[in-house]
Order: C-alpha cells, then structure tokens, then sequence
C-alpha cells in the first residue's frame, strides 16, 4: 500500500470513527444512563436536548459516509492499477 | 443471469405450515398487550378486521409473486411496476419492517428469559442482537417446521383450559355491553388493527416459498386463506382468554400472555409460554437478520448503496450488510421502547402494503397481457381498499413514532438523491461540507484561544480542550482535501 493510499485510509478510519463515537454520545445524552449522566457531565439544559442530538447524530452520519467514501476511493483506485498492472 | 429452478414438490398442507411459520415470530407476545390496551377486549375485533385486511393484500401479493416469479418480493414487485423511487422505498420501508422485528425479537428474548432469570432487559436485547449478527453471517439454520405445532398445541391447551374452567375468566363481564367491549369506541378498534398488523403480515413467507409448491395457482391462494383462518382464530380465541383473565390496565413484569398462562395452567403454564415466547423470538431474530441482509444485497446490486461495499460476493460487504442494520436495531432495542417499535413496525408494514396494492393496480394497467397464473379477487376494490385502509390505519400511529417514520421515509428521499447526482458529484459536496465543518471547527477555537468568545465547558471536560476540537476539525479538514482530491471516474 502506497504512502497516499494508506495516508487516505488511515484518514477515512478516524473519520468514521469520530461519526460512530458521536453517534454514540448523542444516543447516551438521549438515553442519558444512571451509570453515566451525560447531561448531567455536559450541562445540557432540557429544552436543548433534542437540538443536541439531532445535530450529533447528522455529524456523526455525515462523518461515518464521508469516512466510507474515502477508503472506498482509495481502495478502488488500488484495485483499478492491479487491473492495469495485469493488463 | 443464471435461474435458480426449485422442484414443485409440495401440497397444500405444507404451503400452510410455511405461512405459519412465518407469522407464529414474536410479534404476537409482545404487541398484544399493547393492543389489549388500545382497543380494550374489542382487541378481539381488531385483530379479526386485521386478519381479513392482511389476507386480502395477501392476494395481490399472491398475482405478484405468481406473475413476477423472481427474488426480492415487494421490492421486485414495486420495481416492475413502478421502478425509480417507488421502489427504492418500498426496499427501504421492508429493510426498516425487519429492522424493528430484529429489535422487538431481541426485547421479546430478553423479556421471556428474565421470566427464568431476572436480567437488564436492554442489555440481554443488545447482546442477543451482537451474538445473532455474528452467528448470522456464519449462517443459521432455519428452525424446523415443528415449531408451528408446538405453538398450535400450546395456544390450543391455553384456550381449552381457560374455556373449561371459567372460573379464572374474571373479566368475561367486559363483553357483555358494547360500552365495556369497546371502551375506546371505533377508534380504539382502528388504533387496534393498526397495531397488530406485524402479527400477521409474516403470512407473506408463503409467496417467497411459492416456489416449491404444487399447482401454485390453486394451493397457495388456498394457503393463505387458510393460514389466515387459522391465526385469526387462534389469536382472537387467546386474546379472548388473555383479556378475560388479565385485569384491566396490566401492569406486570412479565408479557402478559405468560401472566394469563400461568393463571390457567399454574407454573407449567408460564413456562411453557415462555419456552414458546424464546423459541419464537429466535425464530424472528433469523429470519429478520436473513431478510434484512438480503434487500441490502437487492439494493445493492440496483445501486442505492455503494455495491463495492455491500456486494453478497465479498467477505467485507456480507459482514457489513448484516452489521449496518444490526447498529440500527440495537439502537433501537437499546431503548427497550417495545410499544414504540412496535409502532415503527406497523407503519414500514403498512406503507409496504399500500405499496403492493399500489404496484398490482398499476401493472394491471400497463402490462394487461402479463402472464398471470393468478389473479387477486374482488380487483380493483380490494387492492383499491387495501390501499386506502392502509393510509387511514397510519393516521392511528403514536405521534412520535410517526415522526420517526416521516424521518425514515426523508432520508430514503435523501438516499435515492444521493444515487441520482452520481458518484464524483457527491464526492465534492461532501468534501466541501467536511472543509466547511474543520474551518469552522478549527476558527472557533481559534476565536476561543484570543478569548473573542467564552464557552464554560465543564470541569470534567476541561483537559480535552484545545486537542480534541483541533484534532477533529484537523481530520475533518483533511478529508475534505482527499474527497476532493480523488480522481475523477466515469459514470456507470
């Protein structure tokens, strides 16, 4: 794997990353669980729930379909050479 | 593309078994109680409105099927009718109907085992999910057929016992006056069928079995019916004895079909319920998983997902297809709001019935000389009624599930455009997006650190400042370059 390709790779994985992990934050700040009060950690006023979490979870879905799409590039762009290679 | 022929080798017999065993999941143990709520002991009536509903868009299904032998079901149906969109949600809207199965299944699971063992029935839902997507895709046998007359001859002994000693049936008073059958009136019975709905739509594994069957065009019609007769009757007889026993506004810990069982039959009763209620959970649980694997492979394959990605010829996309819904449906099950997926399920259902009726009066239209070996009766009212009841039942939904539905059916809209505006273009856009959110990440913390403006961050939170923004607004910032960066392909 090639120093770009890996670079793109290693990019695309945190970024999913970070979607799948504030994903997880706006489901704990929705669910907000005795053993970890979220709301209580961040302040979160009642009324600004529902704006917290709808704009992580359009983050976090962003993130994770920007983070796919960048392996999904390097990845095919990989297999596009080893076919030319072949050639 | 290669044809995959199935030898016609059984009756009609067997074409019920197979529509039993499709509906006996676990949607009866744990939406009854619910619906015993809504509609009062008219659950009775709703669930034999919803019987006959279901059983006459069981017919158009029935033409589809016969007339439009491949894969796919309601997807295949809607996309010879229709095609574009239409049949994108009709997928869509199926993938979310076993998505909630898969997380009414695994709260069911957890609801029956704390009946043997008190357990955190969020966690055990979670767990049962993580361990069947795992097993799924080592692949699981179906439960053998078996089952269906095990659950016939536990409802039967429910039903008998409960008939022959009255003397438990504390509530039969309830259906002695309208007032008290119906406490609701006709709303309850409507918000009534329109909540049991996923109790009997599992019939429709009759149409995708319909291949092994014999002289199709007669057996599987009859099939149906006769499926349908059965569960109408053995639903309305249990929820009879159920209302009869179970006081009114039940509140129990355990599903209220063990509670009435264990009051007919004592320990034994609860026990043999349960052992039904898991076995059923897991019977939905595979099939779901299977289900919801195969409309992503189906979508797939059509191009809505990234084929790369979700493609049934690779390891990563087999895993993935399987992982992706099994995420929403721990989200889901997580949550332990049975009554609230228990109303996402009804809607996805609902809309997908609509759909099929939708599809039957359109390809009579524009394909009059299809080959169809059967044809739906009553046409065009009962497709017609099919559609309209659908929509009224829809307007029965709690209201908050209702939005979620209405957010379900944007982000197809959004998913289907998506596909439309190609690959390289919404490659820019969302490198574009992912620049604008890293500067802006990266401005106000710079805005934060000359003091320009203040954010109180909480004292546990304060160590993360300034790394964490600015490694994230960093990674947002970069791959928003590399999307971008990416070389230009041609358009499939």
């Amino acid at each position: 794997m090639g120093v770009r390709g890996a670079f793109a790779t290693l990019i695309g994985a945190l970024q999913s990353v970070v979607g799948l992990l504030t994903f997880i934050l706006a489901y704990l700040i929705y669910y907000n669980p005795d053993i970890l009060r979220v709301r209580d950690i961040l302040n979160i006023q009642e009324g600004y729930i529902p704006f917290f979490i709808l704009t992580l979870a359009v983050v976090s879905l962003f993130s994770i379909i920007s983070g796919l799409l960048i392996i999904y590039e390097w990845t095919s762009t990989k297999e596009d050479k080893d076919e030319k290679d072949r050639i | 593309m290669r044809r995959i022929e199935f030898k016609r080798e059984l009756g009609l017999f067997y074409g019920i078994i197979i529509g039993l065993n499709g509906a006996f999941g676990i949607e009866f143990f744990v939406l009854l109680e619910h619906a015993i709520f809504l509609a009062g002991p008219a659950v009775v009536l709703s669930l034999l409105l919803c019987g006959i509903i279901t059983m006459l868009t069981l017919f158009s299904y029935c033409e589809l099927g016969a007339a439009i032998s491949r894969v796919g079901g309601e997807y295949t149906f809607a996309k010879v009718a229709f095609g574009g969109f239409t049949s994108f949600l009709t997928g869509w809207l199926r993938w979310i109907s076993s998505v909630t199965t898969v997380a009414l299944a695994s709260i069911g699971l957890a609801q029956f085992i704390s009946y043997f063992y008190p357990v955190n029935i969020p966690i055990v839902s979670v767990l049962a999910i993580v361990i069947f997507t795992f097993t799924s895709i080592r692949g699981v046998k179906k439960l053998d057929v078996l089952t269906v007359f095990s659950f016939i001859g536990i409802f039967t002994l429910l039903v008998t016992l409960g008939l022959y000693d009255q003397s438990k049936l504390v509530n039969l008073t309830s259906f002695s006056s309208i007032r008290t059958f119906m406490p609701k009136g006709v709303s309850g019975v409507l918000a009534g069928i329109m909540y049991t709905f996923s109790m009997f739509v599992g019939v429709r594994a009759l149409i995708a079995g319909s291949t092994q069957i014999k002289n199709p065009e007669k057996n599987v019609p009859r099939a149906i019916l006769l499926s349908i007769v059965i569960l109408i009757v053995l639903y309305c007889l249990v929820a009879f004895i159920v209302v009869g026993v179970a006081p009114e506004n039940y509140e129990g810990s355990e599903p209220i079909l063990t509670y009435a069982a264990e009051r007919i039959m004592g320990p034994i009763g609860g026990t043999l319920i349960t052992i039904a209620g898991i076995s059923a959970a897991l019977m939905s649980l595979t099939t779901a998983m299977m289900v919801q694997r195969s409309i992503i492979y189906g979508l797939s394959r059509d191009g809505y997902f990234p084929r790369f990605i979700f493609s049934s010829e690779r390891k990563f996309g087999r895993h993935l297809s399987v992982i992706i819904g099994s995420a929403l449906a721990i989200l889901l099950a997580a949550s332990g709001l049975i009554v609230f997926i228990g109303y996402i399920a009804g809607f996805a259902s609902l809309l997908v019935f609509a759909l099929v009726n939708l599809s039957l009066i359109r390809l009579r239209r524009v394909m009059p000389r299809l080959s169809r070996p059967f044809k739906a009766p009553l046409y065009p009212y009962a497709s017609i009624a099919g559609v309209v009841i659908s929509l009224l039942l829809i307007l029965f939904i709690e209201r908050s599930a209702l939005l979620i539905g209405f957010e379900f059916i944007v982000a197809a809209v959004i998913v289907y455009h998506l596909k439309m505006v190609g690959y390289h273009r919404l490659r820019l856009a969302v490198g574009g997006i992912n620049l604008g959110i890293g500067g802006l990440t990266l401005f106000t913390l710079y805005l934060m650190r000359r003091g320009i403006i203040t954010i109180d961050l909480p004292q546990g939170l304060r160590w993360t400042f300034p790394y964490l923004p600015a490694f994230i607004g960093a990674i947002f910032l970069l791959a928003g370059i590399l999307n971008i960066a990416g070389r230009r392909r041609k358009e499939p």
